[in-house]
């Protein structure tokens, strides 16, 4: 049975458009300092006032250039995702789901790695790739056995 | 699982194509049903048999290792 849980076809070049450049200005943040434009005042639900304290529900001035790449990947990578294909059929939901279990499966085992060979601040990157290398994983494998699949059955 | 789909498609005087588009799938799945990558589902199972017009067990058929 195919899902219902798809989004519409059209949206998979929406999910491309948005995901690309996220990835692009995420791997710009890390490396090169923000132009003073994306400093903004921004509503902070909980934000750090100092070493562990907290203020809640303030507005704050922050750098929003890697919010802004987050919510592009995020948004972005869940649309290529978990769209329909032009062919969607029992295989390719198939095919979808032993991707999604794989990239999973991927993604915890090197969660899990880190987490034990890992430590201190130097951990801080990891938690943030953690948040994308999921959807990363499954787009990547998704679209490797689509690939093979159709080399082998147009033999 | 094996199955007799190929053959009885032949027979039928049908493309893997035609075949596909009469019960709703892509050429692809019908070519991976047929080289045995693909096990259908039970609906898309009994839409073929009906298409080719022959029973569900004539065409797919368990393996000892099932």
């Amino acid at each position: 049975m195919i899902s219902n849980h798809l989004f519409p076809k059209q949206y998979r070049m929406i999910g491309w458009m948005l995901f690309v450049p996220g990835i692009i200005l995420g791997i710009w943040s890390l490396f090169f300092d923000s132009h003073p434009f994306f400093d903004r005042q921004v509503f902070a639900v909980i934000a750090e006032k100092n070493l562990n304290s907290y203020v809640y529900f303030s507005w704050k001035e922050n750098n929003i250039l890697d919010e802004i790449a987050a919510v592009l990947i995020i948004i972005g990578g869940m649309l290529a995702a978990f769209s329909k294909l032009p062919n969607e059929d029992e295989l390719i939901s198939q095919l979808r789901l032993d991707s999604l279990l794989w990239a999973t499966y991927l993604n915890y085992f090197i969660l899990l790695l880190s987490v034990m060979f890992v430590y201190e601040f130097a951990f801080f990157p990891i938690i943030v790739f953690n948040m994308f290398t999921i959807l990363i994983f499954f787009l990547l494998r998704f679209h490797w056995v689509l690939f093979r699949n159709r080399l082998q059955n147009d033999e | 699982m094996t199955n007799n789909v190929k053959l009885e498609r032949t027979r039928y005087k049908l493309t893997q194509s035609e075949l596909a588009e009469k019960v709703g799938v892509s050429r692809q799945s019908i070519n991976a049903i047929e080289k045995g990558r693909y096990n259908p589902s039970i609906v898309l199972a009994l839409k073929i048999a009906k298409t080719l017009q022959i029973s569900v067990e004539s065409l797919f058929q368990l393996e000892n290792s099932d």
